[in-house]
């Protein structure tokens, strides 16, 4: 009796497992499949095709702009989206390093002298309470009296901004982990305040630097609005011109947008797994006795 | 090699008074640990001579050079932290090396400092390991290594013992008094252990809650203590401690317990007839006696081996003495014991020492309460 | 009341053999340690008993009940751990009082107030029942712990590294205490420690572990004047014993033993006596290393011929360092270890 009932529960448990991860991964396999079909098979009528009939790379020859010949009727736009990858690293690299220079100074701070008082942290956590499309428009206006509007460096200032207050809490746990007193020694030892941050302390927490730089890259990567508002042509970012991968002949150019989507995915995973070592915890062990 | 001097060190931690005119004189080359239970502000001296908290009064001298302002790189002082505070990223070699890489000694020297260093503390064949893969014992080298490692005028110890086990402890314990003798450096060592506070050091400072109680030998803190605090800090099992009354007769005076009397046979000041005071007698200068003696009953036995700690009531109250080999007692069993009148100690309500024997058998004498 | 006996106890984590074999027979009202390093399985074997986790092989007897597929909360077992989970919310009455009052059929009112104030007095914290359980000092708090597993009356009480959070004169203190109530009671306890003192001042019999094997199981006495093998004679004893090669003393010492010869000669620092160098008593000639005077006693660390002896005295001639001194033994305290580091009968 026991164990029929134990592995009746077994059995529902897997279902459920199977049908949730089935869920989440049904826009994946939608978009993979989809990179690979040619134009007829991306949205036949009255037809579902699960598995590419005639496998294409076109798809991603056109992203990439690696073909001129194209199957692709009246089309309106170029597909290739060479450019607006380089345009998007570019963007993100910029704004992440900001975010990280300001933010792991800023966490630093507040981590080992309490800078700004107990409520500094909650203040710049509450930076990203709002959402970013409230103040949008006033940044706009902002950014054009600067000169700034579909450049580098209005989209730079804009991605460290709204992404440093990430830096702030994740880099403020890991310093917090970090004993205070391996700082200290590293002073003792002759460094100065700024010695002793850099030789002393971010190298114990590079895993947690990794990790944190990876996330604010992905943000900003991914950042759809803040591009769409505030750049026009000069900057184009990938997922602005994602967006406008739409065609009068053929409506929403999905084969092409399946495979940009995919090739979007790849930066972030290919950083993730070179970095992954350091994103396992428990670096610190052995530099204080528990 | 240098002496260290406090003078009026007062540092405190919001409504926290941390220390309270700390002023202590250590001597060139001197071993000098500050004993105190857990909260007494030893950590809080330590990083106050070193620079790391700034005092709120009082000033740090190394060779009576004011240094109280001094940046703590400038001090030339070194410090082994509790946590040890190994860099975790660097290797032996790389955390032995940084002291000196800071001060911009060359490459060369760095390495025949290190390689000397590593040979003085057995931890030659660690040199390219992480901190990470080194065990209790050998991180507790390291840390005293990159303290060492730099030759400074003083080097301060935060509980340099207290993560190794009993074994450990014992032999880190003689060959760090070895090393100290052999270097002849000035150190500071901080500790909560009596054992290590009397056997280490050539002298101890006893603090209490940021104020020193006494500086003296081991054996003189622990055979004259100012106060029966001090008493208690020091020795194991403690001291014990018999509340009794000051009655004075004949114009002498007398301490009266319900079961016995103490009884002073020179006058004695600062105790007034009729307070409250206390007897203080350590657990070995307490003995099993077959005829004379305070009767009592045994409360526990507590054999170590070599020696066995007998818990035994008198008058209400437990008294642990010691005695040599196993006891033979069993719980409720009727004893009679003897107080060694040359190793008793009085204090006044408040706790002061009035007067300690301290082998001199001519100043008190004990008496059974219902014989007089 | 109850009596355990643990029959070949066996536990296997996937790499490592935590408790290997073990047999051990606690009999009712006895308390018993179990004394080793850590990592020698101690921890594992209490969990085993208490039921938090399961053998790999072997029984567990509860008056000889076997206890394999009982649930923990079915064994009626007492707990007190090194980090006192009491409940700080509370007052120390409430926390007394709770598993009384958790019962399913809860004694009526004021026998469970009789229960509490009888526990309280006999653990010491009658004066202080009514406050707040958070603000107590560290030691009350172990007392409030030891109290409140105390009155639900389990059949075994089990108590793991208790004082190790405590201050020094507080744990000597409670050593006393402690032992004094279970004599009192007459519960069954089961002692884990990794420190010798609490072991051998406490227990009626320890239980020596090394590496998930029993070492030596008997009296505290016999453990200390009689150990198995080298490893309980290195662990027990606050001042470590002396070891050194069998042949470098002289052969009238040695006890000829039926089999093996005896490679490794031992003795308490305590049973060596520092004599002249040409006393016809020495057995031995060292040189002094060090003195370090504990007050009560000494300890004087010897070097000879490259081995360090120690010799704990009472405080009265010392001997200059440096000095050469002769060293004259109690034979019939001379442990001698075979080549495995057996005990030599």
């Amino acid at each position: 009796m026991r164990s029929r009932s134990v592995s009746l529960r077994g059995v529902g448990r897997l279902l459920a497992i199977v049908l949730v991860g089935a869920g989440f991964l049904a826009p994946l396999y939608w978009m993979v499949t989809m990179s690979f079909k040619p134009q007829a098979e991306w949205n036949p009528i009255g037809q579902t095709i699960w598995f590419p009939h005639h496998p294409t790379l076109d798809n991603f020859r056109n992203i990439l702009g690696l073909t001129s010949q194209n199957t692709v009727f009246f089309q309106a736009n170029s597909t290739d989206a060479s450019g607006p990858i380089v345009h998007s690293l570019i963007a993100a690299t910029g704004g992440t390093l900001i975010a990280l220079f300001i933010g792991v100074l800023a966490a630093y701070g507040i981590a080992r002298f309490r800078a700004g008082g107990r409520m500094l942290p909650f203040q710049i956590l509450q930076l990203r309470m709002f959402p970013p499309v409230a103040i949008i428009i006033p940044l706009l206006i902002m950014m054009s009296y600067l000169h700034l509007v579909d450049t580098y460096p209005g989209l730079w200032l804009v991605y460290g901004a709204v992404t440093f207050p990430f830096v702030v809490w994740l880099m403020r746990s890991f310093f917090q982990d970090l004993p205070r007193e391996i700082g200290e020694a590293a002073i003792v030892d002759g460094c100065t305040q700024w010695g002793a941050l850099f030789k002393a302390i971010l190298p114990n927490v590079k895993g947690g630097l990794a990790a944190t730089a990876l996330f604010v890259f992905i943000l900003n990567w991914s950042d759809f609005l803040i591009a769409l508002v505030l750049t026009q042509q000069n900057v184009v970012t990938a997922p602005v011109f994602l967006n406008s991968l739409q065609s009068a002949g053929a409506g929403q150019e999905y084969g092409p947008q399946a495979a940009l989507g995919l090739i979007l995915i790849l930066p972030p995973a290919i950083l993730g797994l070179v970095i992954q070592r350091y994103l396992v915890r428990g670096l610190t062990f052995g530099a204080i006795k528990r | 090699m240098a002496s260290v001097r406090t003078e009026a060190l007062t540092k405190r931690f919001g409504s926290i008074t941390a220390l309270r005119d700390v002023s202590l004189e250590i001597a060139d080359g001197e071993f000098f640990a500050v004993l105190g239970p857990p909260g007494a502000g030893k950590t809080t001296l330590l990083r106050t001579i070193i620079g790391l908290e700034t005092p709120d009064g009082g000033d740090v001298f190394v060779d009576e050079e004011r240094i109280t302002e001094t940046y703590p790189g400038d001090r030339d002082i070194a410090i082994m932290f509790q946590n040890l505070a190994l860099y975790p990223d660097k290797t032996v070699y790389g955390n032995l090396a940084f002291p000196l890489k800071q001060a911009r000694v060359p490459r060369r020297e760095i390495r025949r400092r290190i390689e000397e260093t590593a040979v003085k503390l057995h931890i030659e064949r660690l040199l390219e390991r992480k901190p990470a893969k080194l065990s209790g014992g050998e991180r507790q080298r390291v840390a005293l290594g990159r303290a060492l490692v730099r030759e400074p005028r003083a080097m301060l110890l935060d509980e340099p013992l207290s993560a190794l086990d009993a074994l450990l402890r014992l032999e880190m314990r003689s060959e760090l008094k070895r090393l100290q003798r052999d270097l002849g450096r000035t150190l500071i060592y901080v500790t909560h252990d009596q054992v290590e506070a009397m056997t280490m050091p050539d002298r101890v400072a006893v603090l209490r809650e940021g104020e020193v109680q006494q500086v003296g030998r081991p054996e003189e803190i622990y055979h004259r203590p100012s106060s029966h605090f001090v008493a208690s800090v020091i020795g194991s099992p403690p001291m014990n401690l018999i509340p009794a009354v000051v009655e004075s007769a004949n114009g002498r005076l007398r301490v009266v317990h319900d079961q016995f009397v103490v009884e002073a046979l020179a006058p004695v000041e600062r105790l007034s007839a009729g307070g409250s005071c206390y007897i203080g007698i350590r657990p070995e200068d307490v003995h099993l006696s077959s005829g004379e003696g305070f009767a009592g009953r045994v409360y526990a036995t507590e054999p170590l081996g070599g020696e066995t700690v007998v818990d035994v009531t008198i008058g209400g109250r437990i008294i642990k003495l010691i005695t040599a080999g196993a006891s033979g007692l069993s719980q409720d069993a009727p004893v009679r014991v003897t107080f060694d009148a040359s190793r008793l100690h009085l204090f006044d309500a408040d706790g002061t020492t009035v007067l300690s024997s301290a082998g001199d058998g001519s100043l008190l004498r004990v008496k059974d309460a219902g014989r007089t | 009341m109850t009596a355990i006996r643990l029959e070949r106890l066996t536990k296997d984590f996937r790499s490592v053999l935590a408790v290997d074999n073990l047999d051990l027979s606690i009999s009712d009202g006895e308390f018993v340690a179990l004394l080793g390093p850590s990592g020698c399985g101690k921890t594992t074997t209490m969990n085993m008993i208490a039921g938090m986790e399961t053998p790999t092989r072997g029984q567990i007897y509860f008056d000889e009940r076997a206890m394999s597929g009982v649930a923990p909360g079915k064994r009626n077992v007492g707990f007190v751990f090194q980090n006192y989970a009491i409940f700080t919310h509370m007052t120390v009455q409430e926390n007394l009082s709770f598993g009384l009052r958790a019962r399913k059929h809860a004694p009526r009112r004021e026998e469970i107030d009789r229960e509490v104030k009888r526990i309280a007095e006999i653990v010491g914290v009658a004066s202080i029942l009514d406050r707040k359980a958070g603000r107590l000092s560290v030691n009350d708090m172990q007392k409030v712990a030891l109290g409140r597993s105390m009155i639900v009356q389990p059949a075994i009480f089990l108590l793991d590294e208790p004082f190790s959070n405590l201050d020094a004169a507080f744990r000597a203190y409670m050593r006393a205490e402690l032992k004094h109530i279970q004599h009192d009671i007459g519960q069954t306890m089961i002692y884990v420690t990794h420190d010798q003192v609490e072991a051998m001042s406490m227990a009626d019999r320890i239980a020596v572990m090394d590496q998930g094997v029993l070492q030596q199981y008997a009296t505290p006495m016999e453990v200390y004047e009689r150990p198995a093998n080298t490893f309980v004679a290195r662990f027990v004893g606050s001042n470590p014993i002396n070891f050194l090669p069998a042949s470098e003393l002289p052969a009238h010492l040695l006890r000829k033993g039926g089999g093996d010869e005896p490679l490794t000669a031992a003795i308490r620092p305590e049973y060596l006596t520092i004599v002249a160098p040409d006393c016809d008593r020495a057995a031995l000639r060292a040189k002094v290393n060090l003195v370090e005077p504990l007050g009560a006693k000494d300890v004087i660390h010897l070097a000879h011929d490259g081995q360090e002896l120690r010799v704990v005295s009472r405080p009265q001639r010392r001997p200059a360092l440096g000095e050469h001194v002769g060293i004259a033994l109690d034979p019939a305290r001379l442990l001698l270890f075979d080549d495995h580091g057996q005990a030599v009968s």
